[in-house]
């Protein structure tokens, strides 16, 4: 077959005056198809796209980079969402005394208590550290963990 | 432990008051220790404006309070990715096959070695399949028609199904034994069937049990109880003694749903907070309580199953829910207060 | 869903002002322009009616390019960018590399990968909770005070000097930050170094064989890199190439990690786990991947026969996070899967 567009260019990874002379040095020939794989001589030429086609690629990727970026916003909303809950939480709890109220004995202890960082940077459960499959195991949820 | 020690004592300003408060601690426990004793409303009123300023009582004798509780939302972290929409389907075999068209030429023999029977296997699919790629489709960038990559409506190759087919497909068609003589048909390595995995829509999810935690797998469920007055809610209780949110959030966790899970307390901050006040003041232990407050700590579970047997809250069902699914049983003020703290997918 | 609804009255407002827009185009001119609905410029092509089916049926456009008896013209649009860059003032410029017909053009993303799916679901939200910290409102920012020295003494030839490093080494670490929803730490990158000393003496096998395997693992192309100094007890030449960077990000970053977890080092013989004292202090964490740990992953064990044994390569795998302290990246990196044994330092 002929490839027009495809470049050619010879490849032989022994120099030439070693192939000269006969019995020299014994090579494994499976780097000499490792060398081929990387230098693969056969390189494809770049793109070039129709003008109706060039127009559909932009498009798409247009609509792609779109719809990433509406991902991420709405990822980055959640978690704001999510940080602006606790820190309404943790400022209640900072401004409250046993007895839920403002002033009185014992005010933020249960707030001093949550800011503690004691065994948080030790790490998660391993079995916490699962992460998400494409398909479902086959055993499905394990509901008969128990403590023993 | 000198990180929080410190921070500790940048939130607390230096002389252990906190920052942005307008009158000092020992000030504090005297007005409240007056707001305690004193008979007359007049000490009361001396007292600088406090967001719950129990001036109105009716029975000045008797001391107000809030009945703090804390509350757990248990979830199970999705367990698989979500579904690709149809536009992502499409656009990742579109990329696929540009990637086909701009990748070096596959080397046969660096992978299959000459006359073994694998290369006889791969000459035998690639004449049908056209490519060693097999998700893509019947699809050569090297042929005459190799500009023509994009696939026309309807086509399945983009579908993930089809891609898992033809892969465990591919390891089941029969391979072509040279070295028996004939040519005789013979199945592939292992099994005559590959196993297929489960499919994305458990059988809980059919029949909607909502109890299962096989149900919809690719979203956050969430833990809800219903009490003995017929309310749904995440799991909680009063505080007790002086335990911290974090050991509440355990014992609420044993309490509610039995040993039998493995579960996780995430951090030892709370992640939400739910006020809700009583129509009538209500007396207990010689103060009379305005509402509640509760505290919710974020939990996981990563094994086990909730039993609601001789639980010690008085909890009567649960049901494992989506975040969507919440509202539908939750009265709309409790949602209003508790909906940001859960994730939407 | 809170989203939705969140978004509502941004939409609602956009379309007020679009409808204040169109007003103001409103001339007596356009009129009937302008009484279009509002509504059909929100919709897009996603939305368009299906094409009939059997007009979908008949469009085959190899069976048209076939069909064609003479060539399509050529086009009058012959101009061909330059191959390479040369420069800012180079009167042509190379296509940007997001075109398709540009020579370093990479086709985008495949799949999603399963663990970034999982960080963005799951793991970013718990960070998050786990490393919170309150902040009064109303506090005002700690200033960052100065952070290099100056020179202090009667010399003349102090004026006008630039500062002094830090105390006890030149390096300003960066500052440690809050963790607030803006900037829970994420994978940035991975990237993977093996080099091979026997390349530096002249055998340039080791090499190519070290690139093929790293190449494999990682799917991406292989840096070379030559040796910048001579040193005599690991073979090394200055000026030989003798090793091989492989740097991995997005999708190729999180395939390499799950396959990591997942595949290879549950099946490391007597692994305990990344060393705890592992890390820059700046939230990068380094492991070492012996040869025939290498020779684990799947890409290499589908055809071992085909690398010489001898040569596989280890390797040294770093995965940058956006942490900034090691504790931070190490809570991450467990999270992931990734467990660590001995003293946690920093």
């Amino acid at each position: 077959m002929h490839f027009p567009w495809i470049q050619r260019c010879s490849f032989t990874s022994t120099p030439t005056l070693l192939k000269r002379q006969k019995g020299g040095p014994k090579r494994d020939t499976r780097i000499l198809l490792i060398r081929y794989f990387l230098h693969a001589p056969r390189t494809p030429r770049p793109l070039r796209l129709s003008r109706m086609r060039a127009l559909r690629h932009w498009t798409i990727h247009r609509a792609y980079q779109l719809h990433k970026e509406t991902l991420r916003k709405e990822q980055e909303l959640e978690l704001e969402r999510m940080y602006y809950e606790m820190r309404k939480a943790c400022e209640q709890l900072r401004t409250i005394g046993r007895d839920g109220l403002e002033g009185v004995e014992e005010e933020g202890k249960l707030f001093r208590v949550a800011m503690e960082k004691k065994g948080v940077w030790g790490g998660v459960p391993i079995e916490y550290a699962r992460a998400q499959t494409e398909w479902p195991s086959r055993e499905g949820w394990n509901s008969g963990w128990t403590w023993d | 432990m000198s990180a929080p020690k410190n921070s500790l004592k940048f939130l607390l300003g230096g002389n252990g008051r906190p920052i942005n408060s307008s009158i000092c601690r020992s000030c504090r426990k005297s007005i409240s220790s007056r707001r305690q004793y004193a008979s007359t409303a007049a000490a009361v009123a001396e007292a600088p404006e406090s967001i719950h300023s129990p001036v109105t009582s009716s029975s000045p004798s008797t001391q107000l309070a809030y009945a703090l509780r804390a509350g757990v939302v248990l979830s199970r972290p999705p367990q698989i990715t979500r579904t690709l929409t149809p536009f992502e389907k499409s656009f990742f075999l579109y990329q696929k096959r540009l990637n086909e068209r701009l990748s070096l030429p596959f080397t046969r023999y660096f992978y299959y070695r000459k006359g073994t029977p694998s290369e006889i296997d791969y000459k035998a699919k690639i004449k049908s399949r056209l490519t060693p790629a097999r998700d893509i489709g019947r699809y050569n960038p090297y042929l005459d028609d190799g500009w023509n990559d994009e696939v026309l409506v309807g086509a399945q190759e983009s579908e993930p199904e089809d891609v898992m087919e033809k892969l465990l497909g591919d390891v089941e068609v029969p391979v072509v034994n040279k070295f028996q003589g004939e040519q005789e048909q013979e199945k592939g390595r292992g099994d005559a069937v590959a196993a297929r995995p489960a499919a994305r829509e458990t059988e809980a999810d059919r029949t909607g049990d909502l109890r299962s935690l096989d149900r919809a797998l690719e979203r956050t469920l969430y833990l809800v109880v219903r009490d003995g007055k017929g309310r749904w809610g995440f799991p909680s209780d009063v505080l007790v003694g002086k335990e911290s949110l974090h050991l509440a959030a355990e014992r609420i966790l044993v309490q509610t749903g039995g040993i039998n899970m493995n579960t996780w307390v995430v951090g030892n901050a709370p992640v939400g907070y739910h006020e809700h006040k009583y129509p009538k003041y209500v007396a207990k232990g010689g103060v009379s309580q305005i509402g509640e407050k509760t505290f919710f700590m974020k939990a996981r579970i990563m094994a086990g199953q909730a039993n609601l047997e001789g639980n010690k809250l008085g909890v009567e069902d649960f049901q494992w829910l989506a975040k969507e699914e919440i509202p539908k049983v939750v009265d709309s003020f409790y949602w209003s207060q508790t909906r940001n703290m859960l994730s939407a997918r | 869903m809170a989203l939705p609804s969140l978004r509502h009255p941004a939409q609602r407002s956009l379309r007020k002002q679009c409808h204040q827009c169109i007003s103001q185009m409103n001339s007596p001119r356009y009129a009937s322009t302008a009484a279009a609905p509002i509504d059909e410029l929100e919709q897009s092509s996603f939305q368009a009616p299906e094409l009939p089916s059997d007009e979908a049926n008949q469009f085959d456009p190899v069976g048209k390019a076939k069909g064609r008896r003479k060539q399509l013209p050529p086009s009058r649009y012959q101009f061909r960018p330059p191959k390479y860059y040369r420069g800012p003032l180079a009167p042509y410029q190379p296509p940007p590399s997001s075109d398709p017909s540009s020579r370093e053009f990479v086709p985008g993303p495949f799949s999603l990968p399963r663990m970034g799916e999982t960080y963005k679901s799951t793991i970013a939200q718990d960070m998050m909770t786990l490393s919170y910290s309150h902040v009064i409102p109303g506090t005002p920012q700690p200033a960052a005070g100065q952070r290099l020295r100056t020179w202090d003494g009667d010399s003349p030839y102090f004026a006008n000097r630039p500062l002094r490093a830090p105390k006890g080494g030149h390096v300003l670490r960066p500052l440690h930050k809050r963790i607030t929803f803006r900037n829970v730490p994420r994978l940035e990158k991975i990237t993977v170094h093996s080099m091979s000393t026997e390349a530096g003496s002249g055998d340039s096998a080791y090499l190519h064989v070290t690139g093929m395997v790293i190449q494999a693992i990682t799917n991406v192309r292989v840096k070379t890199h030559e040796a910048r100094t001579t040193v005599q007890q690991w073979g090394l030449k200055k000026g030989k190439y003798s090793s091989v960077t492989a740097e991995m990000k997005g999708e190729d970053m999180y395939h390499f990690l799950s396959k990591c977890v997942d595949l290879v080092m549950p099946r490391i013989k007597d692994w305990k786990g990344v060393k705890g004292s592992s890390g820059d202090e700046t939230g990068n964490i380094s492991f070492g991947l012996d040869p025939d740990v290498v020779a684990l992953f799947p890409e290499i064990e589908v055809n071992y026969d085909m690398y010489p044994p001898k040569m596989i390569p280890g390797c040294h795998v770093t995965v940058h996070t956006t942490a900034n302290s090691d504790k931070e990246a190490r809570l991450l990196l467990t999270a992931f899967g990734l467990p660590f044994y001995g003293k946690l330092i920093n």
